[in-house]
């Protein structure tokens, strides 16, 4: 975000230690990004999300002032969601999501460097292997890949998101990137992933 | 999009929120740094009285550690002491993990840094003389202590260690005495250029000598005292 945003939030969230409206505001512009990166994460219903979204903003109001002032933030802001979401994988049981559409283009991309998959193999096919491949990453592997490719933070961010240190989240990317090639690749050449072998 | 930040604000109301005070963070913060600085302290105690161990068995047991088979060695480990640093480093690089950036650092990263910390203020207490206080603190105070631990007061007669301790049965010459130790065993001790801070050399008298074994029934002494 660039720096003038940033001095703008600042001063937002500097409003709303006195004033619940210009919370309000807050809430509002970062509705929509959290939004997408709670989706990501639930493979639940909207109402779900919204009852996620709702908590994360409520206890992100309780605790503002445990925001340090000096870094940005939404990375602040997404730790508290990733918390929640975490919390309520937890509490119901449930699978994260799969991740799809356009998610499922861009982190392909990330998959093959670049490369068109188009040309690679068949569009409906790969998703269906890229979701197959997914599901069986381990959630670290899979939180680092979506905080880097679908929400595009920097490994700062994603270091503060996460709380753990820089070099681990670089770690984790790369492992990720090539367990998920790994779990891909063998889908891709008709042998079967497992949990067992993509974690080797 | 949906009416989220109404909703937000209705349930703000509704549970009557508001945000924390500055100060209530701060201070959750100032725990972890209290914590940390805490076992960084207690470490380097723990650091001052292993220097201070180690010194006393090398100065009072008359052999160093390198010279003395490994059980030996073993046995005159201070692993309460040992056991207490791993533990205080432990409870900081724990306790600094916890403040608000402490994420930033690894596990091993903070453990080194933990270590190195209470190494170097573990080596200045020593050089102040925390560790002998310490133990002798403890010594007087804590009777299950000495029972763990094993220093040179604590070894009336532990000719292996260099601490002969018994009666003069024999003065053969001003630098040859024979010496019958508490356990009932007999020595030949070699005194030249040791330090005699008994005032006669004489039979029957209780003495404690410092230096170390030459024999199966040999000991040369660096320093010979009365025994009380």
């Amino acid at each position: 975000m660039p720096e003038e945003q940033e001095h703008a939030v600042r001063q937002l969230v500097d409003a709303a230690l006195t004033d619940a409206k210009a919370y309000a505001m807050l809430v509002r512009r970062f509705e929509a990004p959290l939004h997408r990166y709670v989706g990501r994460l639930l493979d639940h219903s909207r109402a779900d999300i919204d009852d996620v979204l709702q908590e994360t903003f409520l206890k992100a109001y309780v605790n503002l002032n445990d925001y340090d002032r000096r870094r940005a933030f939404s990375p602040w802001l997404y730790r508290i969601a990733h918390n929640e979401a975490m919390n309520a994988l937890r509490g119901r049981r449930r699978e994260p999501a799969a991740i799809a559409g356009e998610d499922a283009d861009r982190l392909l991309a990330a998959l093959t460097d670049g490369q068109d998959p188009q040309h690679a193999i068949d569009a409906e096919r790969r998703l269906q292997q890229l979701h197959a491949a997914i599901a069986v990453l381990e959630p670290r592997y899979r939180d680092a890949l979506v905080l880097r490719y679908l929400e595009e933070l920097s490994y700062e961010e994603i270091s503060d998101v996460l709380e753990i240190p820089m070099g681990t989240v670089a770690t984790l990317i790369n492992r990720g990137k090539s367990r998920l090639r790994q779990a891909f690749d063998g889908l891709v050449s008709g042998a079967a992933p497992s949990a067992s072998e993509s974690d080797r | 999009m949906t009416e989220l930040h109404k909703k937000v604000l209705e349930e703000i109301g509704k549970r009557q929120l508001a945000p924390r005070p500055y100060a209530y963070f701060l201070a959750k913060r100032s725990v972890f740094w209290a914590f940390a600085m805490l076992s960084v302290a207690l470490g380097a105690l723990s650091t001052a009285v292993i220097f201070f161990a180690v010194h006393d068995q090398m100065t009072t047991g008359g052999r160093g550690f390198d010279e003395m088979p490994l059980d030996d060695v073993l046995a005159y480990m201070p692993y309460v002491w040992i056991i207490s640093l791993g533990a205080f480093v432990a409870s900081a690089a724990y306790s600094v993990r916890r403040t608000r950036r402490g994420y930033r650092f690894g596990t091993a990263k903070l453990t080194f840094a933990a270590l190195g910390a209470s190494l170097v203020l573990g080596a200045l207490l020593y050089a102040a003389g925390a560790g002998s206080a310490t133990h002798a603190f403890l010594t007087r105070n804590l009777p299950i202590y000495d029972q763990l631990t094993r220093s040179s007061e604590s070894r009336p007669n532990a000719p292996d260690a260099g601490f002969l301790a018994g009666r003069i049965i024999a003065v053969d010459s001003p630098n040859r005495i024979k010496v019958l130790d508490f356990d009932g065993q007999t020595w030949i001790v070699d005194l030249t250029g040791a330090e005699i801070q008994v005032g006669n050399l004489l039979a029957d008298e209780d003495v404690a000598v410092e230096g170390r074994r030459t024999g199966a029934a040999e000991f040369r002494g660096r320093l010979i005292r009365d025994w009380d």
